[in-house]
């Protein structure tokens, strides 16, 4: 039972973690109609830039504004992302985005090899260690910051969406974008607002997650694909739907991880499962259909 | 019907066949030759994917899967059952092709963009399980003493490839093959009803096109000829490692297609020429210290800019200066 429920924690910490990478992935595709395939290079990014506040021993500061540091530098990354990339193929077909988002990921990737080496960077923070127990059940408070933290902001966002206006003008281009345009709805800075949100998000992720892993250069394919595993279960470009689907995701993983003799290596190939299932008998996302964000 | 080439590409093509025949009689030093093989390789892979890329206008991910799949299948069976060099191939060729079916079935279901993700999990997971299944395909060890090609021919000659020149030869009519299975499928019915489904899927449908039933054709095909090419590469190298099923073999496929032109047979020749042969000389002649990763950030950024500047890549640009130079249409 206690080893039962510890698999269980562990898989909520990841499902907290794709959490985090589905929601921005499906912000972008809910308001751009763009798969972004280098979103979990943002991640490693993000990872790195925490390793660099880490490293540089002068300024030693608390966690809490490490993460915010780590936060406002990938929503600054995501605003040039937008600015160098996006903005110019935004209006061309999906092949062009794949390509386009494809080459920024090699070249992500590349460059931190070039300055990181391929050596995997420990993050460790002081809550690592620290292990609390509630109800009976060992767990370190690095995890439940990153339980918590992560349904706050999933709460937030939903209340951003709903109730202000750049929220709402998000989920109407979501839902049809030719009549925003119409209307007069700035896209342009939508799309950067966007893009900003959605790389904070990952950053957020960096900054909570990466001290639970190394960061290495080559780390964001293989997020890029569980968040989009995500995204293809909670139905394409639903909030809601992705969110509760990386949980799933994150759990089972755990679960056959913990549970399937000799799993523990196999684990990943769960989301390709999860792909082809969800793709062969709902194709609309396990929570049905919804247009828009 | 068609003509399988233009006069001009056939040219193209003669002048080019008799060069590649004669280039190992100029360049006869081990390395050069072998610089050869490699831009021969990635003349094949490269048309292979051009048939999803360009014609169709489906982009997957998966290129480089197939690749390596059928090396392995050849680096653990051949040994095996003994098929020799043509068996070999086709094992490959066949294996891959259905598993291309069965991968191309779920991930076609609902959109493109759900068919590129879908192949990129397969990539992915495959590389995953050929790195950790240790008691089938050794992991990281590798596979190695894949045997060379043997032929036995008729009057009880024996016949094995070991020399770089060989392999080289018996590249050659693979990449004519490939040639023509490219072309007989782009120039036919079948090559018009995939630029139809490229260009608009719905008016195709319209017209009682299944475009379903194409995207897989050419997948399906792409993929056999991926199979079979590495069928061949573990046949030459005899070691047979993971990384052959590396993702950053896709972008150096894209950046080939894209720069040299999508669906232009002289365009992807032209790239797979350009950007196999230019890294290999920039390493081997030039001083300068040209490490993978440099060459990836580079490949990444010409990428980026061509697709967001030139999509008609190297083709377009030739095409205009012809067409500058004399206004004759064929």
């Amino acid at each position: 039972m206690e080893i039962f429920a510890e698999h269980l924690l562990n898989g909520l910490t990841q499902g907290a973690f794709y959490a985090l990478v589905t929601l921005g992935l499906a912000l972008i595709f809910g308001v751009a109609r763009l798969v972004n395939f280098a979103h979990g290079d943002f991640f490693m990014v993000g990872g790195y830039i925490l390793f660099l506040l880490q490293s540089t021993k002068l300024l030693s500061m608390p966690y809490a504004i490490q993460i915010l540091i780590v936060v406002a530098s990938l929503a600054i990354f995501g605003v040039i992302f937008e600015y160098l990339v996006v903005h110019r193929i935004l209006e061309r077909s999906w092949r062009v985005h794949l390509v386009a988002t494809l080459a920024s990921s090699i070249i992500m990737v590349n460059v931190a090899l070039l300055i990181f080496t391929s050596d995997p960077k420990q993050v460790p923070t002081p809550y690592l260690t620290t292990i609390v127990e509630i109800f009976g059940i060992r767990i370190s408070v690095q995890r439940l910051i990153v339980l918590v933290t992560v349904i706050l902001v999933y709460l937030l966002l939903q209340w951003f969406l709903h109730n202000t206006k750049t929220g709402k003008a998000m989920r109407a281009i979501s839902q049809n974008r030719d009549m925003c345009r119409v209307v007069g709805v700035d896209l342009r800075r939508i799309s950067v607002i966007t893009f900003a949100i959605s790389a904070a998000l990952a950053g957020l992720a960096a900054g909570l997650l990466a001290p639970l892993f190394a960061v290495n250069p080559s780390m964001g394919g293989l997020i890029t694909l569980k968040g989009l595993t995500a995204v293809i279960m909670g139905g394409l470009g639903q909030i809601s739907g992705g969110f509760y689907a990386a949980f799933i995701l994150g759990i089972v993983e755990s679960l056959f991880a913990g549970y399937v003799p000799g799993g523990f290596a196999y684990k990943d190939v769960i989301s390709f499962g999860f792909i082809i299932i969800v793709l062969l008998f709902r194709p609309q996302g396990l929570f049905g259909r919804k247009i828009g964000l | 019907m068609t003509a399988l080439f233009k006069r001009r590409e056939l040219w193209f093509l003669v002048t080019g066949g008799v060069i590649a025949l004669l280039l190992p009689r100029v360049f006869t030093s081990g390395i050069a030759q072998s610089i050869m093989i490699l831009t021969g390789i990635f003349i094949i892979f490269a048309l292979s994917y051009d048939l999803s890329v360009g014609h169709v206008g489906t982009v997957h991910l998966a290129a480089p899967t197939f690749f390596g799949l059928g090396a392995y299948t050849t680096a653990l069976l051949g040994p095996q059952f003994g098929f020799g060099f043509i068996g070999n191939v086709m094992l490959s060729v066949v294996l891959m092709a259905v598993l291309a079916v069965l991968v191309g079935i779920p991930s076609f279901r609902l959109s493109d963009v759900t068919f590129a993700i879908g192949t990129l999990a397969f990539a992915l997971i495959s590389q995953i399980v050929v790195s950790n299944a240790v008691d089938i395909t050794g992991g990281p060890l590798c596979v190695k003493g894949i045997p060379r090609p043997h032929f036995t021919l008729p009057g009880g000659f024996e016949y094995t490839i070991t020399t770089t020149q060989q392999y080289y030869y018996l590249l050659v009519p693979l990449i004519f093959i490939t040639i023509i299975v490219y072309r007989l499928l782009t120039t036919s019915r079948i090559g018009r009803t995939f630029v139809a489904v490229r260009e608009d899927e719905i008016s195709a449908s319209a017209a009682g096109i299944n475009p379903l039933r194409y995207k897989m054709l050419a997948f399906v095909v792409g993929a056999a000829i991926a199979g079979g090419l590495g069928s061949f590469q573990a046949q030459y190298v005899t070691v047979i490692c993971p990384t052959e099923l590396a993702l950053d073999l896709t972008i150096k496929l894209l950046i080939i297609i894209f720069v040299g032109g999508t669906a232009t047979l002289r365009g992807v020749l032209l790239g797979a020429v350009i950007f196999t042969t230019l890294p290999e000389l920039m390493r081997n002649l030039g001083r300068i210290n040209v490490t993978p990763v440099h060459q990836q950030i580079l490949f990444g950024i010409i990428l980026l800019l061509v697709i967001t500047y030139a999509p008609g890549g190297l083709e377009e640009l030739v095409d205009r200066l012809q067409w500058r130079e004399s206004s004759d249409n064929d």
